[in-house]
């Protein structure tokens, strides 16, 4: 008996599955949502995070609520550590890597990923990462972020925007608010199609 | 049918394709950075994506050069240019990655020794990785035969979109689970492979010619600042 919950707490293939799957999903969403509000720096830069906290909720929630294991916070930002550290420089993989590590720490506890608010606290934490994520190349990786090759007039944009305060909370807290709720809508859609169809406990 | 390398290998490109993104500034050198991961590809038989890459790039490239520096009016600023051309550098260096065989994935994992809770998911994500966009496509032209796309009601099209790619790809995470355990991929056993994973001779050209390349342009990097 000991050794049968010793199992079933431990992440199977199938919980590997779902969360590589959606993992791939959230990601193929987020490349065309980027590509397509990418136009606007202003949007880029203060909202992108925001609208990606809402449309990428379904999946994040379902994905969480099937695994219902600890796991899938920190495996969605480790590979988002990994597709950062590729796309913007190797100094982004420690930011990723601890915003995954405290979402995951947000959902100790037993069963805490079978309950809507825990795994909306660690979607606003994991969305909140990503957003102040533009900010941290200016606050903390200014001298790799210029190294990059990116333009000045860019680095000129980027830090009026991410030192005033108003912007920065503005950001951070319209995230805070969609991330919540697209997790609001994920449930709904949970207990309207995939609660009643069995696909989740 | 081009040279096949070894996953080390590609790994390393990818590795010093990263570090110079995040390092080269001048123009020419990325440009010619371009050409070196097209003929990258190349050789390893990629022909269909190294065009299409090439083309994508050129077109970045020549909007870069009409603008001269200043981005194509509030649609097209310069940093987004700029992101897109390194993001297809580095898709470009990942491309021989995403094409690998799952069983192939699951060998290197495995001889590398790297921890199964990071090392599944990311087999799975590669696997799937291909097959997203007809997914998308599947559901996109289903909802359009029925007319229940609209702008009117976004939550209702959000509603309408994302409950069956969950559906669909939740049921295809469940068929490859039940393939994988099929071939004792949670085994904890000793494991062999169909497919043999040596570091052959070209892997070690293409590994001296890599780092090669690379520390030319960190030379040339210089001297373009000087």
């Amino acid at each position: 008996m000991q050794n049968e919950k010793t199992q079933s707490a431990k992440l199977s293939v199938k919980d590997a599955a779902t969360m590589g799957i959606f993992c791939a999903i959230m990601f193929a969403v987020f490349m065309a949502y980027s590509m397509l509000t990418g136009a606007s720096l202003f949007y880029s830069m203060i909202f992108n995070a925001a609208g990606a906290g809402l449309i990428l909720a379904p999946f994040y929630v379902y994905m969480s609520m099937k695994v219902g294991k600890h796991g899938p916070a920190l495996v969605y930002n480790i590979m988002w550590a990994i597709i950062a550290g590729l796309m913007m420089g190797p100094f982004m993989i420690p930011w990723f890597l601890g915003g995954g590590i405290i979402a995951e720490l947000s959902m100790c506890g037993k069963d805490s990923y079978h309950d809507i608010k825990r795994v909306t606290i660690s979607w606003v934490i994991t969305a909140l990462v990503r957003a102040a994520h533009g900010m941290s190349e200016i606050w903390f990786f200014k001298d790799a972020f210029l190294a990059t090759g990116v333009s000045e007039a860019q680095v000129q944009i980027q830090t009026q925007y991410y030192t005033d305060p108003k912007w920065v909370l503005l950001s951070l807290a319209a995230t805070a608010a969609l991330a919540i709720l697209g997790c609001v809508i994920s449930n709904k859609l949970i207990v309207k199609h995939f609660r009643k169809s069995g696909v989740i406990k | 049918m081009g040279v096949k390398f070894d996953f080390r290998t590609k790994l390393l490109v990818i590795a010093l394709t990263m570090s110079l993104v995040a390092v080269l500034t001048s123009d020419i050198l990325i440009y010619t950075l371009l050409v070196c991961l097209c003929i990258y590809l190349l050789i390893q038989g990629f022909y269909r994506q190294a065009i299409k890459y090439f083309a994508v790039c050129c077109v970045f490239i020549l909007l870069r050069l009409f603008s001269g520096g200043n981005g194509i009016t509030f649609l097209m600023p310069e940093m987004f240019l700029f992101m897109v051309l390194r993001i297809l550098m580095m898709v470009m260096a990942a491309q021989p990655v995403f094409g690998m065989p799952p069983g192939e994935v699951v060998a290197v994992f495995k001889k590398i020794h790297a921890p199964s809770g990071i090392a599944l998911p990311i087999t799975f994500t590669l696997r799937f990785f291909p097959t997203i966009r007809s997914e998308f496509a599947d559901v996109f032209s289903s909802l359009r035969l029925r007319k229940l796309l609209s702008w009117k009601h976004p939550l209702d099209a959000m509603e309408y979109i994302v409950t069956p790619v969950i559906f669909r790809s939740s049921r295809i995470a469940e068929e490859l689970a039940a393939s994988a355990e099929s071939r004792g991929i949670s085994n904890p056993g000793e494991h062999t492979c169909r497919r043999k994973l040596l570091f052959r001779k070209q892997d070690w050209l293409m590994c001296v010619i890599a780092v090669a390349i690379t520390v030319m342009y960190f030379v040339l990097e210089g001297m373009v600042k000087v």
